[in-house]
């Protein structure tokens, strides 16, 4: 390694230790001993970091503190987001509410063929089976009351979407509030 | 009993994690807000009467905090709340300095100091030197990764994230402010 080299790297070695506010490494030592320019500027750095660290910590002055506190209490409760939109069915949704109520719904809506070709099957393969001994009137009846249930089922399924949704999102945020 | 759709009132203590406590500000707890303001005040006030003047530094502490409670909602828990909140002090800074006729007086003045002067050994170098006055004399961009650095003990990538530039922009922006607090001022050190 050449001299400049040598000198390069130390300084750069001597930056470092500057930043990190530790005493360079023995390695270092040994150029410095033999280097009057990087002495120098080890000397430099010192008077830097000593110049530095008695700057003033600053503490803030506690009428600073009481002014923020005050500052923030009243932004907080001008809008507060639980009372600020709260609107006539009460609090606003929580955070994330919106993605997981899309995402269950995707999910039910995904399903929702498989369920009309299901009770599809059932409609044509019950009525073919009972068509020898039930009457035909009964049989539209019994039709009537399966796809009535079925509509019902339905109408849960999706009716209790959001509030699953609501339920999830407010498990979550207590799980990252412990 | 307590009305359909109101939610329990939560106390936050002060084992809470920073995260979870802005989780509560965004819930409207005015607890929380004092608990983050308590323990972040001797740091925000340190680094921002660092990077200025001692009646600016106040008016800035004041503003991080506004900002933090008006942007709270927009606050994602997944990230650090430390590193938000000196994002936003450093932003202020930043807008700050921009808008100060007076500290670009200051830095133009330090600046013109003879390179002689400028560059003088340890003999200069001695308990007359002003650090306040040298730190201020430094560009915005050198002066905030090394406050950040020097002062707050963050690392690289940390302040990468704070200042908003690669890790290694950060680097070499630090080993530049270093060699200009020495008053060795190479022009192409210093521009990044």
């Amino acid at each position: 390694m050449s001299s400049t080299d040598a000198c390069r790297t130390a300084r750069a070695a001597l930056e470092e230790a500057f930043l990190e506010r530790r005493t360079p490494g023995s390695e270092i030592r040994a150029h410095l001993d033999s280097c009057v320019a990087c002495r120098e500027v080890e000397t430099e750095l010192r008077a830097v970091a000593e110049a530095l660290r008695a700057l003033p910590a600053g503490a803030p002055p506690e009428p600073l503190i009481a002014r923020t506190l005050l500052r923030g209490r009243a932004e907080l409760s001008s809008q507060s987001p639980a009372l600020a939109r709260a609107g006539p069915l009460g609090p606003r949704l929580p955070r994330g509410f919106a993605g997981e109520f899309l995402r269950l719904f995707g999910v039910a809506t995904a399903a929702l063929p498989l369920v009309l070709v299901w009770n599809t099957l059932v409609l044509r393969l019950g009525g073919r089976l009972l068509a020898g001994f039930v009457p035909e009137p009964v049989l539209s009846v019994l039709a009537g009351a399966y796809l009535a249930s079925v509509a019902g089922w339905m109408a849960f399924v999706y009716g209790s979407i959001p509030f699953v949704a609501h339920r999830r999102v407010q498990r979550a945020t207590s799980e990252v509030t412990g | 009993m307590r009305p359909t759709g109101m939610r329990k009132p939560i106390r936050p203590s002060t084992t809470e994690s920073d995260e979870s406590l802005m989780v509560l500000m965004q819930r409207g707890e005015a607890t929380a807000f004092e608990l983050l303001l308590q323990r972040y005040r001797q740091r925000l006030f340190g680094f921002l009467s660092r990077r200025a003047s001692p009646q600016r530094a106040e008016d800035l502490f004041q503003e991080t905090w506004l900002r933090v409670v008006r942007a709270r909602e927009s606050f994602d828990p997944a990230r650090r709340f430390s590193t938000w909140l000196f994002q936003i002090a450093n932003n202020l800074c930043r807008d700050s300095a921009r808008r100060s006729a007076l500290e670009a007086r200051e830095q133009a003045q330090l600046q013109s100091l003879p390179a002689a002067e400028a560059r003088a050994g340890a003999a200069t170098l001695d308990a007359k030197l002003d650090a306040q006055q040298r730190l201020a004399g430094l560009p915005e961009r050198l002066r905030e990764v090394l406050v950040l650095r020097y002062f707050e003990d963050l690392g690289e990538r940390e302040i990468a994230e704070i200042v908003g530039v690669p890790p290694g922009t950060v680097k070499s922006r630090l080993h530049a402010a270093v060699r200009a607090l020495r008053g060795e001022t190479e022009e192409h050190d210093v521009i990044y």
